[in-house]
């Protein structure tokens, strides 16, 4: 599938779920959310299993020899992503009602580590008029966000 | 916004991202299922001993709250899984620029959730955050028209 397509999927299914989860956090605590999180992470995980045992496929493909590696990857990540971010985050959340503030700087950290680590750890570099778009790009936000 | 949380919001973009770039070194090493696997188990394990913790705090759970809002909630986590999180994986996969592939995702699910709360909870856009949502998306088309997210160095 083009990459753009599956760009333009992630970020429909990441924006709906945002909006189901602040109807939920009307309703019960963060915390209390993330353990209902994990635990519905492992049935849907369940379910996609069953669905791949019904189709016959391999979740690792054998053409993957150092997979172990990858899954020792993988736990840094998710730990990183899930034990400190999302409860740092809520940790903030809990401590402020400056949503826009706190959006507003979140982007800014985003764009620096985001062009900091693709630089240092993968060599990336992107060109004059991409820069130029994402300051254009980073403006609009400001816009939407400080009105 | 008093400091120390501007440093625990960096803590949170860096861990974040940071994320993001080992699931991408380890999606050279093997494939994106068993990527959507460590991802349920692993937060299947934090979300456990947070339970742990809220019980010994003595926290009691409200049923019928919980069970209200799990119509929601379901769905969401759905959206995440089965949506998000699996067409993320595959796109990590398939793409070399992780940097502005990052950058479009939060910028544009920022401008989506926007205009979704607008459409679910009436949250009223004035014409200066719609001409803000337009200039934004302006970027990113530059962005996109001028960026192979297959190749590190274009």
């Amino acid at each position: 599938m083009n990459s753009y397509v599956l760009l333009l999927i992630t970020i429909i299914g990441y924006s709906l779920s945002i909006i189901f989860e602040k109807k939920t956090l009307k309703i019960i605590e963060p915390d209390e959310a993330i353990v209902i999180k994990g635990i519905l992470y492992l049935i849907f995980w369940g379910l996609t299993l069953l669905i791949i045992k019904m189709f016959n496929k391999p979740i690792i493909e054998s053409k993957y020899k150092n997979y172990k590696k990858g899954i020792l990857y993988f736990i840094i990540a998710y730990i990183l992503i899930f034990a400190v971010g999302n409860l740092f985050f809520y940790y903030v959340l809990k401590r402020t009602n400056e949503i826009t503030k706190v959006s507003f700087t979140l982007l800014v950290f985003n764009t620096i580590n985001i062009l900091g680590l693709s630089y240092f750890l993968r060599g990336e570099r992107i060109n004059l008029i991409s820069i130029i778009g994402l300051v254009i790009a980073l403006t609009g936000v400001v816009i939407t966000l400080k009105n | 916004m008093e400091l120390y949380l501007v440093l625990f919001l960096f803590i949170v973009s860096f861990s974040w991202n940071l994320g993001s770039f080992l699931i991408k070194e380890g999606l050279y090493f093997t494939s994106p299922l068993s990527s959507l696997f460590m991802k349920s188990l692993v937060f299947f394990i934090v979300s456990m001993c947070l339970l742990l913790i809220l019980i010994v705090k003595g926290r009691k759970f409200n049923e019928n709250k919980t069970k209200k809002a799990l119509r929601y909630f379901v769905i969401a986590v759905g959206l995440t899984f089965f949506i998000g999180t699996l067409s993320f994986v595959y796109l990590l996969k398939d793409v070399e620029k992780v940097s502005m592939t990052l950058f479009i995702k939060s910028v544009c699910t920022l401008f989506l959730v926007s205009i979704l709360s607008y459409l679910f909870f009436g949250e009223r856009l004035n014409s200066k955050q719609v001409l803000g949502i337009l200039i934004g998306l302006t970027g990113v088309s530059i962005i996109i028209f001028n960026t192979n997210l297959h190749k590190k160095i274009n």
